[in-house]
This record gives structure tokens, sequence and C-alpha cells, in this order.
């Protein structure tokens, strides 16, 4: 039976009238890299810094490593965090960053110097160790960020929108290191909303969106679940979008109008559906039958993008 | 940790370049500007002695005379007594200086001897005038009439030996928007909020401010103190006791500091808030010019804080030589002022920073 990590049971946080976590409950097993997945404002960065002791809940249960985040003292040593933004001081230079934060974990310099040459390495940042972070790319200070976060080898690490804003290259390179953690055995929770990593990256999903959990399981199964049947999509003119809809919803029942794309749930021929519209005199401006990914899960379950 | 924690603070104040011109260099811009370019625009009350050598029925008409010039809004607050006396009131900065009507006084009607107390020797030209206009009146005649002006010249210092311990009052002062600014920053980029998920003691963040501004003042004292030797001016009293005023307002401006960077939602509003605060402070308090000449409400207003009390204290001791028990009350201020602000400081630290919770 595999370790319970953490354990969320019934959480609740608001700010104000706002419900950023509405009686959330969770479970993260050792070694798993945990992925959650929503929109901007879905409650991923509140969970964190509930978790991570930035936070007080209103309500609920939260237990790491077996220990109740009311005694989050006891934790701390054991949690690693990297938030969304960047915690670097930009006058220092990437050892002095190492230092300093090594050093607030109470690890002596020996041993600060002995990690941080690993993690440097590891992080292919050796190169650029001695100088200022006000001269680093963004993909470097998202780098070294992790770093800090993983200094004092802690056993879960929290991992707040590592690749936000990054571009692919500098994304994938941050994704090598995060399947290495795995390797490690360290347990991950990674909020993202970018659908492509946590598909990449996690071996469970949670799709959260308002505060709530709306789906959870791995990438395949989530996928396989909520969108067996696959997905057609198609746009028409403009003025025929909503007889098309009409028509198509009374045909094929499974379907869903988003902005100007129809999309039908259904593992139907394409022929079928152009043949069905050209009859009704519809014409069809472009239609695609692809593979489904995390992104169409979350708008079939929200009805909204990810990116909305 | 708390090692830590202050050599990357120290690290950051050392090289950010545009806080420490600002604490370094702007007090010593302002001393040369102030020292040559300085003029009185307010309405004085001259706190002037007289001693009355002639001592006959003309001289004492002529103190009346000056008790009330101009007759409807009188300019001088006049005291009288003896020589002695008004030469140790002088060194005390009580008065501005004294006049000494001779004993042929009577006789002569044309001249009159001003002792002024060489500190505020920018105000010689001013009541020089005043005198000489008040004599004419006094005299009802236009025939020439002097004012024989005297500066007690026991020591070696001038107009900018009076500006100058305004002037690192006012530097120290600086420390307000610097460390609000610092802080705010920091709060900004997340920092704070990464540090509370470290086992680091939320004492230790206060302190990990406190220490590293806390050495910058240090600094920022001794390199004042030798840039005004540097440039020849001559400090009266002990210089152990002079440092101690300082380092005391120090503390009191890191400790507002602290305030500022607190109630602050960022570096901006921070910055700000400060110099909103400390340009007029820093005027009132006497640090550009003698708060003698200010109206008395502002000195009322002045006297609330601890800027004021510096700018006497470092005065008394840098011109005058006095010793700790002239100024033990404004030492006992500054004290009282640094451990309220420092109470004041890490209270809102902790409640502001610490305890705010935000999305």
């Amino acid at each position: 039976m595999r370790m319970e990590i953490i354990s969320i049971k019934n959480l609740s946080k608001s700010f104000g009238k706002v419900k950023a976590i509405d009686n959330l409950s969770l479970k993260i097993f050792e070694g798993e890299i945990f992925s959650l997945l929503g929109p901007n404002g879905a409650g991923k960065t509140t969970l964190v810094n509930i978790l991570s002791g930035i936070l007080k809940a209103d309500t609920g249960e939260v237990k790491i490593l077996g220990k109740s985040i009311k005694k989050i003292d006891e934790i701390k040593k054991s949690i690693g965090v990297s938030p969304q933004e960047t915690v670097l001081s930009e006058k220092l230079t990437a050892w002095e960053n190492v230092y300093f934060w090594g050093g607030i974990y109470g690890m002596k310099k020996k041993e600060i110097k002995k990690r941080g040459e690993v993690l440097f390495e590891k992080f292919s940042l050796k190169e650029r160790a001695n100088d200022l972070v006000a001269t680093f790319s963004g993909g470097m200070k998202r780098r070294l960020n992790i770093i800090l976060s993983l200094l004092h080898d802690p056993q879960v690490l929290f991992l707040d929108e590592p690749t936000l804003g990054l571009d692919p290259q500098s994304r994938r390179v941050i994704w090598d290191l995060i399947e290495e953690l795995k390797k490690e055995k360290k347990t991950v929770l990674l909020t993202t909303h970018y659908m492509e990593e946590a598909n990449y990256l996690a071996d469970r999903v949670g799709i959260i969106d308002k505060g709530k959990i709306i789906a959870l399981d791995s990438p395949e199964k989530l996928k396989e679940k909520f969108l067996k049947e696959g997905i057609l999509s198609l746009k028409v003119k403009e003025k025929q979008k909503e007889i098309a809809f009409k028509l198509l919803k009374e045909r094929f029942s499974a379907v869903k109008m988003f902005k100007d794309v129809i999309k039908i749930y259904k593992k139907i021929p394409l022929k079928e559906v152009i043949d069905f519209l050209y009859e009704k005199n519809i014409e069809v401006i472009f239609i695609s039958q692809k593979e489904v990914s995390l992104e169409d899960v979350f708008l079939k379950l929200t009805g909204r993008s990810l990116r909305d | 940790m708390i090692f830590a924690f202050c050599k990357r603070n120290f690290l950051n104040i050392l090289r950010d370049r545009v806080s420490l011109c600002f604490l370094i260099l702007m007090p010593l811009i302002f001393i040369l500007i102030f020292g040559s370019a300085f003029s009185e625009t307010k309405e004085p009350k001259f706190k002037i002695g007289i001693v009355d050598k002639n001592n006959t029925f003309f001289s004492k008409s002529f103190v009346e005379f000056l008790k009330n010039f101009p007759p409807n809004s009188p300019l001088f607050e006049i005291q009288e007594g003896k020589e002695k006396f008004f030469q140790d009131q002088i060194k005390k900065g009580k008065i501005l200086g004294y006049i000494v009507l001779s004993e042929n006084f009577d006789k002569e009607r044309s001249k009159i001897i001003f002792v002024y107390n060489e500190a505020k020797g920018h105000l010689v030209f001013e009541i020089q005038a005043l005198l000489k206009e008040a004599f004419l009146a006094f005299l009802g005649k236009s025939s020439p009439v002097k004012v024989v002006s005297h500066g007690i010249k026991s020591s070696e210092w001038n107009y900018l030996s009076f500006l100058t311990p305004g002037m690192i009052v006012y530097g120290l002062m600086i420390l307000i928007p610097v460390v609000g600014g610092f802080i705010a920053r920091d709060r900004e980029s997340f920092f704070i909020k990464r540090l509370k998920t470290t086992p680091l003691k939320s004492s230790y963040y206060i302190l990990g401010y406190f220490f590293p501004f806390f050495f910058v003042s240090l600094i920022q004292i001794i390199i004042y103190l030798l840039s005004a030797s540097l440039i020849g001016i001559k400090f009266q009293g002990d210089l152990f006791l002079l440092f101690l005023v300082f380092l005391i307002v120090g503390i009191c401006s890191l400790n507002f500091g602290l305030i500022v960077g607190s109630l602050s939602k960022n570096s901006t509003q921070a910055q700000a808030i400060s110099w909103i605060f400390i340009v007029p402070l820093a005027m009132i308090s006497g640090a550009w010019f003698p708060v003698d000449q200010m109206k008395s409400i502002f000195i009322f207003l002045a006297k609330i804080f601890p800027f004021f009390w510096a700018c006497s204290a470092g005065r008394n001791v840098a011109i005058l030589g006095v010793g700790l028990e002239d100024i033990f009350n404004e030492i006992l201020i500054l004290i009282s002022w640094s451990f309220l602000s420092l109470i004041l400081g890490f209270t809102f630290f902790k409640k502001f920073l610490l305890g705010k919770e935000s999305q």
C-alpha cells in the first residue's frame, strides 16, 4: 500500500466573499507527481499556500507526512516550495542566493556548497553560478527558484506554475528536471494551467475549478473517462451557427458550442456529419476530428477554456 | 540562520547604489549648497541681552524703546544683565547675542556694540540693520550711527558648523524611505511569503532587517563626521557624545522605516509616504535652518518628534561643546523615542507583514 504523504480533508478558504477553496479533499502519495490543473483563479496557488504554511485554512484538516499542518514548524524542513513568483535577490549572485536560503534552513556552509554544486550542475547553471541574478533569463531564474526549493533536500515539493511565462524550450528543460525528481522518489505537487504540462509530467491530475476538484485521475484515464468517443469540431457560417447547433444537437445529442466552434462528443464518421449538414443547406467552413486532450476534458467539464 | 539573513540584506544594501547615494551623498551636497546659499525669510523674534554700562535715563529709555521696536510688532525679546552672564548664555545657545551700551553712550549717541553667537552668524546682518534702524528712530535724527559687531570667537566654527549636525540628522532620516522601500520591495517579490515556508522564526525576520541597516547607519555617521572634518569643520564637544546622539536618531529612523515598510503596499508607496513625512519634518526640526526663527506652532510640532531634539543636541555638542549633563533632556527624549519607535516598528512589522493574508 502506498504511503499517504499529503492528506487533505474538507478544506475551505475564503477571501472575503470569494471562496478560493471549497470543501476540497485530496490524497497525494509517496513518489507521486500530482498535478493540479486549472485556470487562473481556480484556487491552485491558495491550496499550495495553505500546504506550505503561508496561509491558514478556514476549516478542514491537512496532514503532511502524517503531521497536522497546525504543527507546520515541524514539517517545514521536509517541504520545499517554489512559488509562482521568483524569490531571488537580483542583486546577489546565484551562489549568494543559494548560501542565503541554505543558511535559512540551518545548513552548514560546507553542506550548502556541496549540494549547490550538484544542483547547479543538474540544472545547467554551473557556468553562471557566480553571476548576478539580475543578468539571468526568465528560464534561468525559474531554474534557480527550483534549486532553492531543493537545497535542503526536502521530501515533498510544491511547484507552483514552474514554467509560467517561459518559452517552449525552457519549459521542456524544466519538465526534464521535474521528471528527474520522480527518479529521486520525491513527492511533487505541481500546479499548472498548461494541460500539456500536466499530461506530460503527472502521474495523476486533479482538475480544479472554483476551489473544487471536479475530476481526478491519471491523464489517460481522465481522457478515456470523459471523452472516450472522441471529439469532432466544426465551424459553419456565422449566420447559420445557431441553426446548425440546434440541428446537430437534435441528431447527435452530445453537442456543445464554444464561441464559434461546435463540438460533438461522439465517435461519428466525418462524412456523416458533412452529409447531414449539406442536406440541411448548411455550409461547413472547417471540420476536424482530433485526439482528445486534458484541455478538452476541462472544456467539457466546465464549459470554459483553461486560458479563460 | 540570522547571520545568513543579515548578510543577504547587507549585500543587497551595498549593491543598491541609488539608495546608497541617497544615504551618503545627498546630505553632503545639501551641506555645501545650503551652507553657501541659505537665506532666512521667516519673521524673526530675536532673543538678545543688553548690558547697560551707561545706566542713565538716556540708556534706560533706549532699552525700553528697543523692547517695543517696531511699535506694533516688537522683534526683540530683551533680557538685561551682566556681560559674563550673557557670554555664558550664548555658549548655551540661549540667546543670539547681546548689546553693550558703553559708559559714554549718552554722550556719544552714535555707537552700539553687538556681541553675537557666531554659530548663528547668518542673522547678524539682519539684527545689525534692525538695531541701526531702531537707534536712528530713537534719536530722531539722520546723523550716522554705528552698530559694531563682534562674534564670540571661542573656537573656529562658522555657519557650516551650524548646518552640519542638522544635515547629518537629515541624512539619517533618509533611512526611512530606504528601509521602508527595501521591505516593501521584498514583500512585492514574494520573498517574505517564501520565508514563511522556512523554519526561520518570525522575530529573526525583523532582526534580519534591523541589523544590516543599523550597521549602515553606523557607517553613515562615520562618513559624515569624517567628511565634515575633511572640509575643515571642527567639533567642539565630545565626539563620542555626538556620535551617540546621531546613532540614537539613526535607530529612530530605522524603526520609522520598519513602520513605513509594514504599512506600505509597495515600494513606490513606501518612498512616497516617507518623503512626505521627512521633508517637512526636517524643515521644522531645524535640519536646514534655525528653529528659533519659526512660528511657535511649528516648533511645538517639531518637538513631538526625535529629529528636533537630535538637531538641538547635535548642535549643542558640535558647536558649543556642551557635555552630557547639558543635553541630558534631549538624550532622554531621544532614547525614549528609540524605544517607542522600536516597539511600534516591531509591532507593525509583525502585524502587517507576517500576519497579512492575501490570495
